[in-house]
């Protein structure tokens, strides 16, 4: 890993120090996962509990080309956030669920069928199980996104 | 008197939602303005209200008392309660702790409340026009002038919440509505009677010999409501027209529409929600997210179920009015949905309220058929198809309710 991502990884690591409790435990793994795999760089904006259509997405990603992404985390059954992220496919370019372990097959199913990204984090490690189909939101939703992502892009959890 | 004109359109008003009021003048009849913030945004909601009653199509308004607010104790009270308790010069109306009974509301506080709400009424027109050009200027109508603004249509005296007859807050409802009548002289006074809930309506409007009521049922959802609620509610109205009485709804949703084949002369109902109100005041967090209405199940959906229906089988919520444009629910603003949802509630009253039971109850229950076995046949996760469901599941209690007695 180059030293700048090395860099990279420190900074949002030190960020989420406090994150200990819950979901929000494995943010530390899955923030460098995305940084080690280059879905998170330098200009990518990162966003944690973003505000959309009342509810709260757990992190979202806007990079430089302004694609967006959205990550629901969760330590048990996925069944809540299979539905959260469905909705999130709705409006972002990916939708992704974070689980702390393996999904069921239905579930895994769902995933495929929905065209989610499904990142497994065991601690220490981090394993993609799903890769997200790309969307394409509408241009006036997917502005409303980065608008939502960036003004709460510099709130730290 | 427009609030007894079948069938009344009224919508509550909200300062957010001055966009949807100027820009959908025509598409309904008059203005109901809660008390709390009649009293807390004085200038900004009286220049409002009486800009918009100074047009040529100028809105009747009446302001809603709140006084149940009073009648509980109220521990994260908001400043427009106290601004409220303020107009009936009694900060002692707002309690954090302790609990109100009846006996904190004697024959002359009651009568002092009575004189201070006329007063407010009264002076509404005339006192809270500081902002009345710039409101006007929004409108368009820069000619509109102070002296052309309303008072309201009618005096909505204060009142209690009652669970029956002979609850003894009814007996203060009913004095403290004597006072206001008494205080009014010429002008139209009318009484609500807050029901604590939908068992207690029949009762109270029978004590009372009014030709013209405003009623609530305290927390009736229209959508959750079984079927015995919803068939006590219009027995409730059946009864009252028989006896002559004309009511108008202070809250309701489409079933009340429904109800004008039982007398229900008209419905108020706040933008974008508010179809129901508990009487006891709920924390809440703000106001709720914006929801798309879905026409042909006459209820609000949240905007990512109507999204993913509208992209699993359009026809279950597409909308062509002139604020949808065909858009997609996540493609509108906060305005659009709230102005589509203003206008298919117009259209709802258009083209039912001349509808038989029959024809209603057999529209509700064709509808329900046809959109559960869509649901069904739609390739959606459990949960997801289970709210669908839930969203279609008012149709055929609202067509049982229709046909009782």
């Amino acid at each position: 890993m180059s030293p700048a991502r090395e860099a990279l990884i420190q900074r949002h690591i030190e960020v989420l120090r406090s994150s200990r409790d819950g979901e929000a435990a494995l943010l530390p793994y899955l923030i460098g996962w995305l940084i080690s795999t280059g879905r998170i760089r330098h200009r990518t904006l990162v966003a944690y509990e973003v505000p959309w259509l009342g509810r709260r997405v757990d992190l979202a990603l806007l990079d430089s080309r302004g694609t967006t992404s959205a990550f629901e985390l969760k330590l048990g059954g996925i069944q809540r956030v299979l539905e959260q992220a469905s909705y999130n496919g709705l409006s972002f370019h990916r939708s992704w669920i974070v689980v702390g372990s393996r999904p069921r097959q239905n579930a895994l199913d769902w995933v495929r069928r929905l065209g989610l990204g499904l990142i497994l984090v065991r601690r220490p490690t981090v394993v993609l199980l799903a890769r997200p189909r790309g969307d394409q939101p509408g241009p006036v939703v997917a502005k409303r996104v980065r608008s939502a992502i960036s003004a709460r892009a510099a709130v730290i959890p | 008197m427009p609030l007894f004109e079948p069938f009344a359109h009224y919508l509550a008003y909200l300062a957010t939602d001055q966009e949807t009021f100027r820009g959908l003048r025509g598409l309904y009849d008059g203005v109901l303005v809660p008390g709390t913030i009649a009293a807390w945004q004085r200038q900004g909601t009286g220049g409002f209200v009486l800009s918009l009653s100074a047009t040529e199509a100028s809105p009747p308004y009446v302001i809603d008392s709140r006084f149940p607010l009073f009648q509980q104790s109220l521990p994260a009270a908001k400043q427009s309660h106290i601004a409220l308790a303020e107009i009936f010069e009694d900060p002692e109306l707002v309690r954090d702790t302790i609990e109100p009974v009846v006996g904190d509301f004697p024959d002359e506080r009651l009568r002092q409340y009575a004189e201070c709400w006329l007063a407010f009424n009264r002076a509404y027109g005339q006192s809270s026009v500081e902002k009345f050009d710039k409101y006007a200027a929004r409108l368009g109508e820069e000619a509109l002038h102070p002296d052309n603004a309303q008072t309201p249509e009618a005096i909505l005296a204060p009142y209690f919440v009652a669970s029956g007859a002979s609850d003894p807050w009814w007996e203060r409802a009913k004095l403290m509505f004597d006072y206001t009548q008494a205080a009014a002289g010429q002008l139209t006074c009318l009484r609500v009677v807050a029901a604590q809930d939908v068992y207690a309506l029949d009762e109270l409007l029978a004590d009372i010999e009014d030709t013209h009521v405003v009623v609530w049922v305290s927390g009736l959802d229209e959508h959750k409501a079984p079927v015995v609620k919803l068939s006590a509610y219009r027995s409730s109205l059946q009864a009252a027209q028989t006896r002559g009485q004309r009511i108008f709804a202070l809250y309701g949703g489409f079933f009340s529409v429904l109800q004008a084949t039982a007398g229900l002369t008209g419905a108020a109902h706040g933008v974008g929600f508010s179809e129901h109100r508990e009487w006891r005041e709920l924390p809440q967090s703000g106001a709720p997210p914006a929801r798309f209405y879905i026409r042909r199940w006459h209820r609000y959906a949240p905007r990512d179920l109507a999204q993913t229906l509208w992209e699993a089988d359009r026809t279950l919520c597409e909308c062509n009015c002139e604020h949808c444009g065909g858009r997609s629910p996540n493609e509108m603003d906060y305005h659009d949905l709230m102005k589509h949802s203003v206008f298919c509630r117009q259209q709802e009253i258009e083209e039912w309220r001349d509808r038989s039971v029959d024809e209603a109850t057999e529209s509700l229950t064709a509808e329900y058929e046809t959109s559960s076995n869509r649901i069904q046949g739609l390739m959606l996760l459990p949960a997801v198809k289970a709210r669908a469901l839930e969203l279609v599941s008012h149709l055929p209690n609202w067509a049982v309710a229709l046909k009782s007695p």
